[in-house]
């Protein structure tokens, strides 16, 4: 599973780490949340994602090959 | 519910500040926004109010069109000093945000966490042995303002002088514009004082110091703004989380059912305290100003014109929350816009939420049987455009023994 947190839209809400903190860290300095990389996300159920993506206020939030991870 | 397409310009008389719309202002906005998304006012020389979830969300997120530099975010114009950096415009609003922002992040408030429930244990431990409290004035309002106040380098014991100026500028910006002036000015004196001995004492890391030593553009931030910004740390931090207490109390009151599951299970607040925030927002709307002549459902906005986005209405919108007006601990898919969208998203929604969560975690943990003793609508502020909460909430509870555990 692959996610990325599109950083223009992004507004530092950090609903996305609350929800789901395995997948999201916070970029301090850029007052952003982003997505952990692949190869860290093996394995989380892609539905962890989805909520975040659908609590985010931004709506800035994508999940691609939902499929290659763990369902 | 205006058909698509259709292009009639609804007129109210709607007045935000008004004291009829004050104990519950929900009905209002669902009959204006059932018209259309936007309808327009002719109080205060006219505005637009924005109603509709996706239209306040476009109106938020589309800075360059909705402008938040003066005459700024509130209808009328407020009698007193920009507010920084909410009443600022990209790409000065990010600049001014950057100064402090990792001080609010989620990791800088987690840091914090100990000590926001350490002050939560200790104010229930002043009244929990008489079995009655009040929870505004002994819990909600201590709280945020000791939070602040100690992020701040203040003296947090005079957090009540604080909490009743404030009090006095927020709630009286339309209703008794002097007085908001006046308490506007004392605090303005007391913060360009204390910056003065801080300044004579030695700077520390605290928020203030941290102003103080910041620079925008390369040159050090004017003093002036330092106390303005200072000013809305204040102003945001205080009445709003009190408020989000103060409302959530009086929900799980009116619905057992959401107590017993609460109690059962303390892990719903994850989703639980977003839902609380979506039904009964303290701010409940902030304005706007049109840069450019512009439409939207199917309106003709004018550059110049004035708009009143309505959080507290977008987030009781049927087309983006089912069942709007039903609380449910389990909502999925809450993007509500309790802190805002967009550039001027709350710069404290993490240390609200968390404020705001150890608050309500402490009373069903120590205060599990509390029962409110007064009808709260009593006690809501007569204006609830500013904050959306209440002054007094007197409560009885099975009185117990302090547990004086903090580790002080």
């Amino acid at each position: 599973m692959k996610v990325e947190v599109d950083t223009q839209r992004c507004q530092g809400h950090a609903r996305c780490l609350t929800i789901a903190s395995e997948i999201f860290d916070f970029d301090e300095e850029a007052d952003r949340a982003v997505a952990r990389p692949p190869s860290e996300l093996t394995g989380i159920p892609a539905a962890r994602a989805l909520a975040a993506v659908q609590a985010c206020p931004e709506q800035a939030i994508s999940i691609f090959d939902a499929d290659e991870g763990a369902e | 519910m205006s058909a698509v397409g259709d292009t009639r310009k609804v007129n109210t008389s709607f007045d935000h500040h008004s004291s009829d719309i004050a104990v519950d202002p929900y009905p209002h906005y669902k009959s204006m926004r059932d018209q259309c998304p936007i309808v327009w006012s002719d109080a205060y020389q006219g505005f637009w109010v924005f109603l509709g979830y996706q239209a306040v969300w476009n109106a938020s997120r589309d800075d360059a069109t909705f402008l938040s530099s003066p005459p700024g975010v509130g209808i009328p114009d407020y009698p007193i000093r920009p507010q920084i950096p909410l009443e600022t415009d990209a790409p000065m609003t990010q600049k001014l945000r950057a100064i402090l922002h990792h001080h609010f992040s989620p990791a800088a408030v987690q840091r914090l966490e100990p000590t926001i429930r350490e002050l939560a244990n200790e104010l229930v431990d002043a009244f929990v042995a008489k079995g009655e409290c009040d929870f505004i004035v002994d819990f909600a309002q201590p709280l945020p303002a000791r939070t602040v106040l100690r992020m701040l380098g203040y003296e947090e014991h005079r957090w009540a002088e604080f909490v009743d100026l404030i009090h006095t500028v927020v709630h009286g910006v339309t209703s008794d514009p002097d007085g908001a002036f006046t308490a506007a000015f004392a605090l303005y004196e007391e913060i360009k004082g204390n910056i003065a001995k801080r300044k004579e004492e030695g700077l520390g890391d605290d928020l203030v110091s941290v102003l103080l030593t910041a620079t925008l553009d390369g040159e050090p931030l004017d003093e002036e703004i330092a106390i303005d910004y200072i000013l809305l740390l204040l102003f945001g931090g205080l009445d709003t989380t009190t408020s989000a207490l103060g409302n959530a109390l009086v929900r799980i009151q009116a619905h057992p059912e959401i107590r017993d599951q609460l109690l059962a299970d303390a892990s719903l607040l994850d989703d639980g305290i977003e839902e609380f925030l979506r039904l009964d927002s303290p701010v409940q709307a902030l304005a706007r100003t049109l840069a450019h002549d512009t439409e939207m459902c199917g309106q003709h906005l004018k550059q110049g014109d004035r708009a009143l986005l309505v959080w507290a209405a977008a987030d009781r919108d049927p087309e983006q929350f089912p069942e709007p007006d039903e609380l449910r601990l389990d909502r999925t898919g809450n993007r509500h816009v309790a802190f805002g969208v967009g550039l001027h998203r709350c710069l404290g929604s993490n240390l609200g939420r968390t404020m705001f969560r150890i608050m309500l975690e402490t009373v069903l943990e120590r205060l599990p049987d509390y029962e409110l003793t007064d009808d709260p609508a009593q006690y809501r502020f007569a204006d609830a455009s500013s904050v959306y909460g209440l002054h007094h909430l007197p409560a009885r509870f099975s009185p117990q023994a302090p547990r004086h555990t903090a580790s002080l």
